[in-house]
């Protein structure tokens, strides 16, 4: 059976927050608040996830006024790669989760 | 400058418009202040940090080339004649810096066709090319001989640049040779430059000693240092452009025999 690659204990916080709303579609900036994680290593992380098909996007319109904005969700490639992680140490996760923000 | 510009900016050159676009909208989602410039400097790293190899071979390069002219500076301080000279340098860090950001930018084009290995190669033989015509005229070949071997780094790039087209597209085949004239440009500017420095501008020869008693320059190796890292400065500028041009034709050829050969 194909192991699936090792990942970052931040990249599996990403596809564990992703993987808690199967279906769901996020906004960046709502993972990087809700996982305390800064954009510097939030973008990295999808930018990888998606070239490696484990994450689409799509853009949604916004309010007046505002761009489109991009949104992101597991595949079923990803899905399973969340699942078949390992979980994450409290130790690697940094400070508590913050309360879950606002889904604009 | 806005935080949004900057992202803007740096994904658009960095040909990341996708991800530039998309980090610019969560901005605008972000509350002002310091908030929103943190997550923007964040998504600038971010951009920086998925950068190929090649991109930072080029700001390597391109800190050796600013190194080098510092270094110049330095070990002969009569080459600083007033306003003209930092014109020049002022010039120069200019080209650099474009040099730096269009290699990456390239880079990242370039990573998506997997032409990256070519564009190394090619950057090598078009380096190489130049550097042979170089040592050849100095060598004292006949001038014909000169002349005619002054189509071979052109020639390398119009070869480059049609392998590419005929394996991707047109617009790659340019890329592919962009790339690999920017790396020639800084690897000849490197090797010249260097030995510049390092040697003082030697050997000195008669024409270079004749020209010297005119200059007004106040040592016979300030003036050598000065006359080749003019040189040097000129190759850097030269070699990239003359070698697009000469992409731009090898890659239009391609591409006109792609069209006229009968599909299968």
């Amino acid at each position: 059976m194909a192991r699936s690659r090792s990942h970052s204990p931040q990249t599996l916080r990403v596809l564990r927050a992703l993987a808690s709303e199967p279906g769901a579609w996020r906004h960046g900036y709502d993972l990087v608040v809700s996982l305390d994680l800064k954009s510097g290593s939030l973008y990295p992380i999808l930018i990888r996830l998606c070239d490696r098909g484990l994450l689409e996007s799509r853009w949604e319109a916004a309010e007046s006024g505002r761009p489109p904005r991009h949104v992101y969700r597991l595949t079923a490639a990803g899905a399973a790669e969340a699942e078949a992680a390992p979980l994450v140490r409290p130790a690697a996760t940094g400070p508590r989760r913050r309360a879950q923000v606002r889904t604009t | 400058m806005r935080a949004d510009r900057v992202v803007t900016l740096v994904a658009s050159a960095l040909g990341r418009d996708d991800w530039g676009r998309a980090m610019r909208a969560e901005l605008a989602a972000v509350p002002r202040g310091m908030q929103r410039r943190r997550f923007a400097l964040g998504c600038v790293g971010a951009l920086l940090v998925g950068l190929p190899a090649l991109a930072w071979v080029g700001l390597a390069a391109a800190a050796a080339a600013l190194g080098i002219v510092a270094a110049a500076l330095v070990r002969f301080p009569g080459l600083e004649t007033g306003l003209g000279t930092w014109l020049a340098i002022g010039f120069f860090v200019v080209v650099v810096v474009a040099y730096v950001v269009g290699a990456a930018g390239l880079s990242v084009r370039l990573e998506r066709s997997m032409l990256l290995r070519g564009a190394v190669l090619a950057g090598a033989s078009i380096a190489g090319a130049w550097w042979a015509v170089g040592l050849v005229a100095s060598e004292g070949a006949p001038p014909l001989m000169s002349t005619a071997m002054l189509v071979l780094g052109p020639g390398v790039a119009g070869v480059a640049a049609a392998w590419a087209t005929v394996r991707v597209s047109w617009a790659v085949g340019v890329q592919c040779v962009g790339l690999a004239s920017l790396l020639a440009g800084f690897l000849l500017f490197f090797l010249w430059g260097g030995q510049t420095v390092a040697f003082a501008g030697r050997p000195y020869d008669p024409g270079l000693v004749r020209d010297f008693h005119t200059s007004g320059a106040p040592d016979l190796a300030t003036y050598a240092v000065s006359d080749s890292l003019g040189s040097a400065m000129m190759l850097l500028l030269l070699v990239p452009l003359v070698s697009l041009v000469a992409a731009a034709a090898g890659a239009m050829v391609a591409t006109c025999a792609r069209r006229r050969r009968p599909s299968a």
